[in-house]
């Protein structure tokens, strides 16, 4: 009866999971992903299904099937349904969490852990003869097949690992005016840049000044900085393709949005050859701009990202909340 | 003689002389005394003008002498730098000569060794009085509850001290290495650090005086006090005063790291400014200190949990199982509980530290050492695991447990999403090919968990389903009978829910708030997480009023996975005390006394994270074999009280069940 | 661990690893013991382990860290098949309780520390050295930081806005330094450590005003550069002794430069070396190939007058008025380019010779005159205060002098009692009696 109850759950993950796979997937994922139609609502859907069925047929499986499947599950969902492809590094740490948890799962008192290794111990001692005669086939060329692969020359990249965002140096030198990085303010922020959210630059620069010195950066910004940075400064300029790493993107909440203004005045002024070492100033290709650009000129393109992306930069004075800065990158 | 004529005629006379004498008496005395006095006064005025005159003579003669100098921390009212007198010598340039080395290994690693050696067996020698400390007074509050039980707990308390008396041979041994360390290979930093410190390395030499003297009477002293119940407060009240000296000590020690980490009452140049009080009190004192304290306990909990888990796979008898399976759950109590607010006072450290030097802050969190603390993401999870293990595990042989068992699988779940979301790096390393795939150095969807608004969160979420493990183990046994017990559980589930709820919002709201205010949502996030702590536990355990139970708790029926768990946790808080060890020491890069005394030596640059990992590994590794010689030494004296001499009626059961 | 010492970790394992054979020994020895019948072979395998653990120590012993690294693997795979012996051995002679928890528990350990350990090494790695130590410090210093240094002596440390930028050697109040700037009272400087080689070669180099060889009266300088760096060094401590085509006066025979190791300007042989490795490398940043100046040593660091201090923030030039008046000139620049009786050594060429008792009431009725002075002493006042509201007619040459040249910033130098000590002193300057 049980072995019965086993095979049905068996057949019924495979080839439930062949269906979603192939046919159902497919429906999920079309261009433009919606409320409903897109990749995680349909890994939600075939989880209820696995659940449901199990339920709906008081199936109960035994327990080292169910970890099983909750190892796949969790597997498929890294591997097919995330979206794009995480780097290997990520899915590996991924996988290995996921993996603790299945052993947690599995472990939670003796009674289910016994009940796990039940199976593997009847392969191992001969009651279940078929499985011992594959799985000792099996697992020997398993691992050679693991051994051929890592001994196999592969030709990619190797990784290099760059912090995003070094730590300032305390002073730095731009056109022979020596600056200290901390308490540096930007000259030409001269009022709270959100009044002057939906001014029409053409129209009120005359007026307002603050709109001017914008309307300056975005010009120097279209003139200098667009082809890399993108004209909606999302890092997807027409250039930023072939670069590696690729140009930053303002938009994104972990660039700018987390930076202090005299820290952006470093990176524009410096460039690439002005990082440390740790931030491999060799393949960046974002120019020392103080070679090509005033100071005043760097102020108010910094001016007009802030601006253009509504972030405001960050603070670090005394009247901000009582909790420090954990910035985990 | 005098007739009655005579003695009236005399008797007129005598009473004059007597009025004369009775009035001119205390005239003459005081007169004199006056006289006397002024003779006083005026030459001690005339000496004093002396003295005055001599001084300013003096100081007319040499000039002035005195000279102000800027602290380099400290400020006065006004904000500006508070000026002290010089009263030291300016700090030493380094060179060749003021640096010694062995051939068989770089200096730097010599001392982080003695020093790591040193750190580890002082926190465990810190940490066994505090748990004698509680087990004791645990112990003399249940006496006439349960005579047995309270024995158990003395017992306890006495052969954990008897554990610490080698230990604590053992630390000063480390200690006198770590010093000639310092003398030998680092001597002119040493010099400089010694005249800085004077009086309080001093101090702390001859309080472990103190220290000895209480810890010895309280030790052997132990049975003599145990019967009359005065003298067992008195001997408790001893055990206090250890505690007291003890973190004294560590505290007087602590100075000289975090001096070298964040300077104060010195100038720029490292002369001694005379206020020994703002030598000691760097601005990283205090955070150290309370992060020292919980990590002792934490890490004394570890040490004992993995000494009883040992023995509870050791034994032979069902007596010694149950016996060290309710060691070990004392132990991890205590650990657990010491382990909560752990992370908070780490918190209090890191804003200490950026608030003396943003850029020390970001160079741990944002630059070169940014990955290290992604290790510590790693290990703090591997303490999750584990404790949330053995919670399991032990819930699991709790009659009437299985009500909550089927809960189980989705704390799993939630632990594993929380800390998937902890361990995503903000700089994923990949190749070339996955950069391009992803379309930029952000994945779209993993990408958000890189920022400290997701951290927060996930830490938050593990540490609140922890709770609810805890409360559900607590009431595992206990059939609920107060008339309130629904309310009870409404609230109680409302409290976890809306803590859930609040930590959830607050996380995915801070993405659309400036950086500065984002930081700011931690505090209510940890709020949330305390009120589920301290209130969950409060109503659960007025819960358990004349409750009923479902059969006592069978200690002994721990199984083998709750007693690796015990392991895990124990060699987890090793390595990662290493690692933070590491981070907090190698932060100040290639400085001695952080932009004071520069470091001038061939080792001063900055470890790469490999190498790092494997010094930090031999020093765990090798601490544990001196914890397994020591406690064989501990094992070894005397009087071996089994518990099978005490064979209890009952299978004991712990201290909370009796509310 | 230096690439030519043990690695710790390793080392630590390997002596771990023969300890834990000879545990297995001992454990088996007892087990054997216990039962009659056991195999005596049993032991000779284990002792047999304890040998190839021990020889495997000696060696790792032997190697450096890289190696260790290496080999370590053959150790940890006789380990393995210890483990498996062992395992056999539990089998074969049907035991029960087998290994005892100690060894349970340092291998549980190890597989948990080690791949911590392992994820630590996997991840990229990175090293941070510290950064060149700063010369006033250690009294060593980089080449860069030395031409920096002359850079500075040069052009001050801090540009203030609205001030031209001049260091303590006050070149720029007289040369210039971009190509092509030609103000035409000193040469520009734009190139020169090239010109610098092929002049000392130039016969007019060699003969005019002096021969190569005689000793020039002003500063007591021999002359005989015969390399660009020594031509450099002569043109600052003997301007006179050479004088480029075009801007000395009396026939090009007289330099205006002042002598630049002697007051006011005094640079130390230090300095001066620093701004000759400046005008050897100003063409070419970041290469130090043309200079040919040394490092100062530490010696010469240490007879270096400390000024770390003045040298980031330079301390503003300031009379108080309670210094003698010709202190007062000589720290305010004057005779750089005036010619004052009266002061020693005040032969500038630059400006207006300084016969104010004479010259100033002639002045202040001159037609081109636009400014407020009635005296002469409200004249002398104005011309240091705002020098630009009239500018002198050179007599010998017809043209006005060079308008923008005197300091704008005089205002900011002297107190009001150094001021009125000042014009005092001017009022009653007058040119030498005739004959």
């Amino acid at each position: 009866m049980n072995n019965n109850k086993t095979l049905t759950s068996v057949i019924l993950l495979l080839v439930g999971c062949g269906v979603f796979h192939y046919l159902i997937f497919p429906i999920f994922t079309p261009k433009e992903p919606g409320w409903f139609l897109n990749r995680y609502v349909y890994f939600l859907l075939m989880v209820a299904y696995i659940i449901g069925y199990n339920i709906i047929l008081n199936l109960k499986p035994p327990m080292f099937f169910k970890a099983t499947t909750v190892w796949g599950v969790g597997y498929y969902f890294y591997d097919a349904v995330l979206h794009p492809h995480i780097p290997w590094t990520l899915r590996i740490t991924y996988m290995m969490l996921w993996s603790i948890g299945t052993f947690l799962y599995i472990t939670q008192d003796p009674v289910t852990f016994k009940e796990f290794r039940k199976p593997i111990v009847k392969t191992i001692v001969g009651d279940y003869r078929m499985a011992r005669i594959v799985v000792f086939i099996a697992l020997p060329v398993l691992v050679g097949f693991a051994t051929y692969q890592s001994l196999l020359p592969k030709f990619e990249e190797p990784v290099e690992l760059r912090t995003v965002h070094p730590a300032p140096p305390a002073t730095t030198k731009v056109h022979g005016k020596s600056y200290t990085l901390e308490g540096l303010q930007n000259p030409f922020r001269i009022d709270e840049q959100d009044k002057y959210k939906d001014s029409f630059p053409f129209l009120d620069a005359d007026k307002q000044e603050y709109v001017k010195y914008i309307t300056e950066g975005g010009t120097i910004f279209f003139q200098n900085c667009h082809y890399c940075h993108g004209d909606q400064l999302n890092g997807l300029g027409m250039f930023s393709h072939v670069f590696n790493p690729t140009p930053a993107n303002f938009v994104d909440p972990g660039t700018i949005a987390m930076l202090r203004e005299s820290f952006l005045f470093w990176r524009v002024a410096k460039g690439g050859p002005g990082l440390p070492n740790e931030s491999t100033p060799w393949s960046s290709a974002m120019p020392p701009w103080e070679e090509h650009l005033k100071t005043e000129e760097i102020w108010k393109v910094i001016l007009f990202e802030y601006w253009y992306t509504g972030w405001h930069p960050r603070t670090f004075d005394e009247e901000s909340s009582s909790g420090s800065e954990k910035k985990k990158e | 003689m005098l007739g009655k004529k005579a003695r009236s005629l005399a008797a007129f006379p005598l009473g004059v002389m007597l009025a004369f004498a009775f009035y001119m008496l205390p005239g003459v005395v005081g007169m004199a005394h006056a006289k006397q006095v002024f003779a006083e006064s005026a030459f001690a005025e005339e000496a004093f003008a002396k003295e005055a005159g001599a001084e300013e003579q003096k100081a007319a003669e040499e000039g002035p002498k005195v000279e102000w100098s800027n602290d380099v921390f400290y400020k006065d009212w006004e904000g500006n730098p508070l000026k002290g007198i010089v009263s030291g010598a300016p700090a030493p340039e380094l060179t060749d000569t003021d640096y010694n080395h062995y051939d068989f290994a770089p200096s730097r690693i010599v001392i982080w060794i003695s020093n790591q050696q040193h750190l580890y067996m002082g926190s465990f020698v810190l940490a066994v009085p505090i748990f004698v400390m509680v087990i004791e007074f645990i112990g003399i509050r249940c006496k006439e509850r349960d005579p047995i039980l309270s024995r158990k707990y003395d017992k306890l308390a006495h052969d954990l001290m008897k554990v610490s008396m080698s230990a604590y041979s053992w630390t000063a041994i480390l200690g006198g290495i770590l010093l000639f360390t310092f003398i030998t290979l680092f001597p002119g930093f040493f010099k400089y650090l010694a005249s800085v410190f004077r009086p309080v390395m001093h101090v702390y030499a001859l309080m472990f005086l103190a220290e000895s003297g209480i810890l010895y009477v309280y030790y052997y002293g132990w049975d003599k006090m145990e019967h009359d119940p005065f003298l067992k407060w008195i001997h408790c009240s001893l055990s206090v005063l250890l505690n007291l000296v003890g973190t004294v000590l560590m505290y007087l020690a602590n100075s000289w790291a975090t001096f070298m980490q964040a300077p104060g009452g010195i100038d720029e140049k490292g002369r001694f400014l005379g206020n020994i009080w703002h030598v000691i009190h760097s601005t990283l004192w205090n955070p150290v200190g309370v992060h020292r304290i919980l990590g002792n306990i934490v890490f004394g909990g570890g040490i004992v949990g993995a000494y009883a888990a040992y023995h509870f796979l050791n034994a032979e008898t069902k007596e010694e199982k149950a016996h060290y399976d309710w060691v070990g759950y004392v132990a991890m109590f205590i650990a657990v509980a010491g382990l909560i607010p752990l992370p908070f006072a780490g918190y209090w450290l890191m804003k200490e530290v950026y608030a003396f030097r943003q850029q020390m802050g970001i160079t741990l969190m944002g630059g070169i050492m940014a990955w290290l603390f992604i290790i510590q993401a790693v290990m703090v999870g591997l303490l999750f695991f584990g404790a949330n293990s053995y919670l399991h595990n032990s819930m699991s042989r709790v009659k009437g447990s299985h009500r909550y068992m089927k809960y189980v699988k989705y704390m799993i779940l939630l632990l594993i999403l929380s800390f998937t979301m902890w361990m995503t790096p903000h700089t994923i390393v990949m190749t070339p090919a996955e950069l391009k795939e992803m379309g930029g150095a952000q994945h779209p969807v993993v990408g958000v968990f890189g920022v400290m608004s997701a951290k927060n969160t996930a830490v938050n979420l593990m540490i609140t389903c922890t709770v609810l493990c805890f409360l559900l183990y607590q009431r595992a046994n206990k059939k609920i009978t107060v008339p309130w017990a629904t309310v009870g559980n409404c609230w109680l589930s409302a409290i976890f829910v809306w803590a859930a709820a609040n930590i959830v919002y607050l996380g995915v709201y801070g993405y659309w708030l400036p950086a500065n205010q984002r930081v700011g949502l931690s505090v209510p996030q940890v709020s949330s997480t305390l009120t589920t702590l301290f209130v969950g536990t409060a109503i659960n355990s007025s819960m358990f009023k004349d409750a009923d139970s479902y059969g006592e708790i069978e200690w002994g029926n721990q199984s083998k996975v709750g007693a690796y768990a015990m392991f895990l946790l124990a060699v987890a808080f090793t390595w990662m005390m290493g690692l933070m060890g590491y981070i907090r020491s190698s932060v100040r890069l290639f400085w001695h006394v952080t932009e004071v005394v520069r470091d001038n030596s061939p080792d001063a640059y900055t470890l790469t994270i490999g190498e790092a990992g494997k010094i930090l590994t031999f020093n765990a590794l090798f601490v544990w074999v001196q914890f397994i010689i020591l406690f064989w030494i501990g094992g070894l004296s005397g009087k071996k009280a089994k518990a099978h001499d005490e064979v209890p009626e009952a299978v004991p059961v712990p201290a909370q069940q009796q509310q | 661990m230096l690439p030519e010492q043990h690695d710790i970790l390793f080392s630590f394992l390997t002596i771990v690893f023969t300890v834990f054979s000879v545990i297995v020994f001992i454990n088996v020895v007892q087990q054997c013991k216990a039962r009659k019948d056991a195999s005596k072979a049993w032991p000779v395998i284990f002792g047999a382990f304890i040998l190839a653990n021990a020889l495997f120590t000696r060696h790792m012993f032997t190697l450096v860290q890289q190696d260790q690294m290496s080999f370590f693997k053959w150790q940890a795979l006789t380990v393995f098949v210890l483990l498996l012996t062992w395992g056999m051995f539990f089998k074969s002679e049907n035991i029960e309780k087998q290994s005892p928890t100690m060894i349970r528990g340092m291998f549980f350990w190890m597989m948990v520390s080690l791949p911590l350990a392992g994820y630590a090494n996997w991840l990229p790695q990175q090293r941070s050295d510290p950064p060149p130590k700063a010369a006033a410090i250690t009294g060593e210093m980089t080449m860069e930081q030395y031409t920096e240094m002359g850079r500075v002596i040069v052009f001050g440390a801090q540009q203030v806005a609205g001030q031209k930028a001049i260091g303590k050697g006050q070149c720029p109040l007289c040369h210039t330094f971009d190509p092509g700037d030609n103000m035409g009272r000193c040469p520009n400087l734009f190139g020169v450590e090239e010109r610098s080689h092929n002049r000392v070669k130039e016969d007019r180099y060699k003969n005019q005003p002096i021969k190569v060889g005689e000793t020039d009266p002003a500063s007591g300088v021999k002359k005989g550069a015969t390399s660009g760096e020594e031509y450099l060094r002569e043109s600052l401590q003997c301007p006179s002794c050479y004088v480029v085509e075009g801007f000395g006066g009396a026939g090009d025979t007289k330099s205006p430069m002042p002598v630049i190791v002697k007051p006011p300007i005094s640079l130390d042989p230090v300095e001066l070396n620093a701004v000759i490795a400046w005008l050897q490398s100003k063409e070419t940043p970041g290469d130090f190939a043309k200079v040919t100046v040394p490092l100062p040593s530490a010696s010469d660091a240490a007879a270096q007058p400390k000024k770390e201090a003045a040298s980031e923030g330079e301390k503003p030039v300031f009379v108080t008025g309670s210094e003698p008046v010709d202190q007062m000139i000589n720290t305010l620049g004057c005779p750089l380019c005036h010619t004052i009786p009266g002061v020693e050594g005040a032969v500038g060429e630059l400006g207006p010779k300084l016969f104010e008792k004479v010259n100033a009431p002639k002045r202040i009725k001159d037609p081109r005159y636009k400014g407020k002075a009635t005296n002469t002493k409200e004249y002398i006042r104005e011309s240091i205060l705002t020098p630009g509201v009239y500018i002198v007619k050179n007599d010998e040459t017809g043209e006005l002098y060079p308008d923008g040249v005197m300091p704008q910033d005089f205002k900011n130098k002297l107190s009001i009692e150094a001021l009125d000590k000042l014009v005092d002193f001017i009022s009653q300057t007058e040119p030498p009696p005739a004959g």
